[in-house]
């Protein structure tokens, strides 16, 4: 029903390299952050000794990895609309009603990103040729990319 | 021209006598020199000269700043404004010394060098230095124009990106048929 319904946005939406762009920015913010978190961690607990099993050391950090760069978009796509890199481009995710994403929907979206990116990024494809430029994490949150002029209250 | 040059000149002539003159004049003075109470008649006379001195300088100096109160200085100025008098200076020292060669010879001396460089080195030069580079002026402008480098890239490549979107998207809707409706 929503999914049908008429978008309110009237910005354009935004296409598959501006967008691409502004993942290549968070991504790299993201994994940033999660390095400089992990080495100090690390550091830290080389104070106490080392960690074993190593698929323990793994598991956490593969944990960890998940809960920063989820987290990172997660905080970002219902904080303001638009991570760092989007703002950067001038881009922002809104519903198809142009409201701001929430914390299920943008669980939903985190999940269809992963989703898009496994098959070699094969879920972004759609924004070439869907009217309002739409990835399969768009169509599973029913949400779109939309860009806009002023900056961000 | 022989002639010319053997007549006799007047005006030396009457230099002689004038010196002969001056010279005889002279004898009663050096004899009045010797006169008693001579030295202390030419005290007297110093003193006399010292206060008439000192009133003319003072006449003098009352005359020089009723001028200057008047309305005289502020016509000179006018009026050498009005004739360009510093331009025609400026003009004629322009054609009298070549000024690029003048400049020249002063910047490529040894005093000069040693004087910048004195200038270079001072504590006061370097106190300066330190003041302007953590000026806050300073230091907002160089904020600003790196900011405003850094936004001018982004624009670039924002600009960029959304051309590339659209050719993208008209590519692959032209290899599917699928015109982007209107």
């Amino acid at each position: 029903m929503v999914a049908t319904a008429a978008p309110r946005v009237t910005s354009p939406y935004a296409g598959i390299a501006t967008r691409g762009i502004a993942l290549c920015i968070d991504a790299a913010i993201a994994n940033g952050l999660y390095i400089v978190g992990a080495a100090l961690l690390g550091l830290i607990g080389s104070l106490v000794g080392d960690l074993h099993p190593q698929w323990l050391v793994a598991l956490i950090a593969a944990i960890g990895w998940s809960i920063v760069v989820g987290g990172y978009f997660v905080l970002f796509w219902t904080t303001t609309g638009q991570t760092p890199g989007m703002r950067m481009m001038r881009l922002r995710v809104v519903t198809y009603r142009g409201e701001r994403v929430h914390f299920a929907r943008a669980l939903i979206r985190l999940g269809g990103l992963l989703l898009a990116i496994i098959p070699l990024f094969a879920g972004f494809l759609p924004v070439l040729v869907d009217e309002r430029r739409r990835a399969l994490q768009d169509f599973l949150a029913r949400t779109v990319v939309v860009h806009f002029s002023e900056p961000a209250p | 021209m022989r002639r010319v040059e053997n007549r006799p000149n007047m005006g030396d002539a009457a230099l002689a006598l004038a010196s002969v003159a001056y010279n005889l004049a002279k004898i009663p003075v050096h004899a009045a020199e010797r006169l008693p109470g001579m030295t202390r008649l030419a005290a007297d006379g110093a003193v006399v000269r010292a206060r008439a001195r000192s009133y003319l300088e003072a006449r003098a100096e009352e005359a020089v700043d009723w001028v200057l109160a008047g309305r005289l200085p502020d016509a000179v100025a006018r009026s050498a404004i009005e004739h360009q008098v510093a331009e025609r200076i400026a003009a004629e020292l322009a054609e009298q010394v070549d000024l690029e060669v003048a400049i020249s010879a002063a910047l490529d001396s040894e005093t000069t060098e040693r004087l910048v460089h004195a200038v270079l080195m001072s504590p006061a030069m370097q106190r300066t230095i330190e003041y302007v580079a953590s000026s806050p002026e300073v230091r907002a402008a160089l904020t600003a124009q790196s900011s405003s480098l850094a936004e001018e890239m982004v624009s670039g490549v924002r600009t960029r990106a959304e051309t590339f979107d659209d050719v993208a998207e008209r590519t692959v809707r032209g290899w599917l048929r699928r015109p982007r409706p209107a």
